[in-house]
C-alpha cells in the first residue's frame, strides 16, 4: 500500500535494539492505547490484557537484539500481542472446562466484539448498520476493524491475522457486501413500512425485494396482515 | 501511485469492488485532495459508475468505531511492571566507581551522618510494629492504610511498621499464608508509585501494583502470580531474582533449587479465601499439611502406606468445633482421636 513508513518509528526501533530503554518508552506511549483497545474487542478482562500488554514489552525488550526490523511496528506489535492475549484466553478456557471436566471442543478463536458510531444525522441507517455490523461473523469483524479503525492495509491484516492477503481482501469484501445488503433491505422495508417507497429510485429487482421481506420479517418478527398488503409491494 | 491510466482499471468495477478497494477506501478515509481528483475525474470518464462511487463512498464513510478513552492510571500502572519487568532481566548492571574524597566533602558526608543519625531516631519512634492476625480455621481480609487488602488465610500473621504509609517503600511480614491485592498509588496522591514488598523468612518480595499468594509454611515457601508482576529475591542470595509473570508460582525450601510451576489454576490456590480446600490428585500428606495449618491441630496416619493416596475433592471447610468430623469429611477418611492428636485409621474408599 502507498502508505510512507513511518521513518521515526524505524529510528527508535534502532534505538531499541541496541538497548536503549527511553525508546521502548516511545513505542509505549504512542501504541499502547491503540493495543489496550485492540484487546478489548477480544475480552472484557481488562487484567488479561494489561498482563498480556506487559508480556509483550517485556519480551521485546528480552528479545531486542534478535529482533528484525518490522515495516510498520504498530502492527507487528499487534500481531505480537493478539498471539499473546489469545494463548492466555485459550489456556483460561481449557482451564475452566477441565474443572468442569466436560468435553467440549474449545472454540480456536475468541468472538470480536467492536461497536460502531452511529452518526446523528442519519440514526435510522446507523441503526441498521449496527444491525447487520453484529450479525458478521468474528472474522470479518476484525479484518474491518482493523482495515478501518486502526488503518492497517490488506497486507498488514494478513500478517496480524495470520492469513493471507488473498484471504484478507475476500474477508473484507465479504463483510462489506454483507454489510451493505442489509443496510439497503433494511432502509428499503423501513421505507415500504412508511408508505413512501418509490421504486423507481431504487435498484432492486423483484427477487431482492422478496427476499428482504423474509429478512425484514425474521428481523423484526412482525407477521404480514391479512389483506395481503404485503404482497402487494 | 493512481494516474490516469489506472482511471481504466475501475471501468467494471461493481459497488463490492469498490467498497473493497484498498486505495478507494483510502479516499474515503482520509480524503485528500489528489484522491478525490482522482475519483471526480473517473466519475466524469465513466457517468454510469457515479451511482455506484457514491453508495459505496456513503456506506464506506458510517464505518466509524467506538473508541473507549484512554485510562492513563493503568497504561502507567501496566508500564511499572513492564520497567520492573527489564530491569529483571538482567539489563545492564551499573558499575561500582571508586573516587577518592576531597575534604569539603569529607565534612558534608560527616553533616551527612548526624542527620542520618538523627533521622534514624525518628523512625525508630515510628518503627512501632502492628500485627495483623488470624487464628484457627478463621480467614479474614484487611485493609491496609494505602487501601491494599490483605487476605489471611487461618493461622498467619502479618506485621508492619506504623509509618508503613508514609515511607518511600511499602514493607510488610508474612508468616502464614495470604492473599495481596496491593494498590498501585497512595490514595487519592498523585504521587509516584512506591515499591510494596513482603518479606517472608527466604523470600522478599517486590511489587508495584499486583495481585498475589504468598505461602510460607513448615520450610517451605511459595508465591503465585495473579496478575501484575513480582519480584522475588531470595535472602541468602543462593539464587538469581525471579521475575514472576502472571499465572505462574514459585515454590522454594531452603537447600534446594526452586521450582517453577509455568501455568498454575490461580482461583484453585487462592481457593481458601472462600475457606475452601481444592484437592486435585493431591498426595495426602500435602492434603493433610493443609488441614493442619489451617485447623491448628497434628495428624498422623496409623499406617504409613496411606499417605500414597491421592485426593481428588472440592469441600467447604466446616467449623472447627467438630474437628473430628470435619477432617473426616475434608479427606474423606475415617479418624480417631488420641489426645490432641488425630490418627488417620483408614481411607474410605
Amino acid at each position: 500500500m502507498p502508505k510512507s513508513q513511518n521513518i521515526e518509528d524505524h529510528r527508535q526501533w534502532r534505538l531499541l535494539q541496541t538497548g536503549n530503554m527511553s525508546a521502548l518508552t516511545y513505542f509505549y506511549e504512542k501504541y499502547v492505547h491503540l493495543i489496550f483497545n485492540y484487546g478489548q474487542r477480544f475480552t472484557r478482562e481488562d487484567d488479561l490484557i494489561d498482563d498480556a500488554i506487559q508480556d509483550l514489552f517485556i519480551r521485546i525488550w528480552q528479545k531486542r537484539e534478535n529482533l528484525t526490523t518490522p515495516d510498520f511496528v504498530e502492527y507487528y506489535l499487534l500481531k505480537s500481542f493478539r498471539n499473546i492475549l489469545f494463548r492466555k484466553l485459550s489456556q483460561r478456557v481449557k482451564r475452566a472446562h477441565s474443572e468442569l471436566e466436560e468435553e467440549h471442543v474449545v472454540d480456536a478463536e475468541p468472538s470480536f466484539e467492536a461497536q460502531l458510531i452511529v452518526a446523528e444525522h442519519a440514526i435510522e441507517t446507523g441503526e441498521k448498520l449496527k444491525r447487520a455490523w453484529q450479525q458478521l461473523p468474528a472474522r470479518q469483524k476484525e479484518a474491518l476493524y482493523l482495515r478501518f479503525y486502526t488503518d492497517a492495509s490488506y497486507d498488514d491484516i494478513a500478517g496480524i491475522m495470520g492469513i493471507s492477503v488473498k484471504a484478507t481482501y475476500k474477508t473484507v469484501f465479504r463483510g462489506l457486501e454483507k454489510l451493505r445488503e442489509m443496510v439497503i433491505i433494511t432502509l428499503v422495508l423501513l421505507l415500504c413500512a412508511g408508505g413512501i417507497l418509490s421504486f423507481e429510485r431504487l435498484p432492486l429487482s423483484e427477487g431482492k425485494i422478496a427476499s428482504a421481506r423474509c429478512l425484514f420479517l425474521k428481523l423484526y418478527k412482525i407477521i404480514p396482515s391479512n389483506d395481503g398488503s404485503w404482497r402487494d409491494l | 501511485m493512481k494516474n490516469d491510466h489506472s482511471i481504466g482499471t475501475y471501468a467494471g468495477y461493481g459497488l463490492n469492488d469498490f467498497l473493497a478497494d484498498e486505495d478507494f477506501q483510502e479516499w474515503v478515509k482520509k480524503d485528500l485532495p489528489q484522491d478525490s481528483e482522482f475519483w471526480q475525474k473517473f466519475i466524469q470518464t465513466y457517468p454510469h459508475k457515479e451511482k455506484e462511487v457514491r453508495e459505496a463512498h456513503q456506506l464506506l464513510s458510517k464505518l466509524k468505531f467506538v473508541e473507549t478513552p484512554p485510562d492513563h492510571t493503568r497504561y502507567q500502572r501496566i508500564w511499572e511492571n513492564i520497567q520492573a519487568g527489564a530491569e529483571a532481566a538482567g539489563t545492564v548492571t551499573p558499575e561500582t566507581v571508586v573516587r577518592r574524597m576531597s575534604p569539603v566533602k569529607m565534612w558534608i558526608s560527616v553533616a551527612a551522618s548526624v542527620i542520618i543519625l538523627f533521622s534514624l531516631g525518628m523512625w525508630w519512634l515510628n518503627s512501632r510494629t502492628l500485627t495483623l492476625q488470624t487464628g484457627s480455621a478463621e480467614v479474614q481480609e484487611f485493609v491496609l492504610a494505602d487501601q491494599s487488602t490483605v487476605t489471611l488465610n487461618a493461622n498467619s500473621s502479618l506485621d508492619y511498621r506504623k509509618s508503613f504509609n508514609r515511607t518511600a517503600k511499602r514493607e510488610v511480614w508474612l508468616e502464614g499464608e495470604a492473599y495481596f491485592n496491593v494498590r498501585h498509588f497512595a490514595e487519592g496522591a498523585a504521587e509516584a508509585p512506591r515499591r510494596f514488598i513482603v518479606h517472608t523468612r527466604e523470600l522478599d518480595l517486590e511489587v508495584l501494583g499486583t495481585t498475589f499468594n504468598v505461602k510460607t509454611r513448615r520450610s517451605a515457601t511459595s508465591v503465585m502470580l495473579a496478575h501484575g508482576s513480582v519480584l522475588v529475591r531470595f535472602r541468602n542470595k543462593s539464587h538469581d531474582t525471579v521475575l514472576l509473570k502472571p499465572g505462574e508460582m514459585l515454590e522454594f525450601t531452603p537447600g534446594q533449587p526452586p521450582v517453577l510451576h509455568k501455568a498454575v489454576d490461580s482461583l484453585h490456590i487462592s481457593a481458601w479465601k472462600q475457606k475452601r480446600f481444592v484437592f486435585s490428585n493431591t498426595p495426602l500428606d500435602q492434603a493433610i499439611q493443609q488441614v493442619e495449618d489451617f485447623y491448628n491441630c497434628t495428624i498422623t496416619v496409623k499406617d504409613p502406606s496411606l499417605l500414597h493416596y491421592r485426593i481428588t475433592a472440592a469441600v467447604t471447610a466446616p467449623p472447627a468445633q467438630e474437628l473430628e468430623t470435619a477432617l473426616s469429611e475434608i479427606l474423606n477418611v475415617k479418624v480417631s482421636r488420641k489426645g490432641d492428636v488425630f490418627e488417620i485409621v483408614s481411607v474410605q474408599q
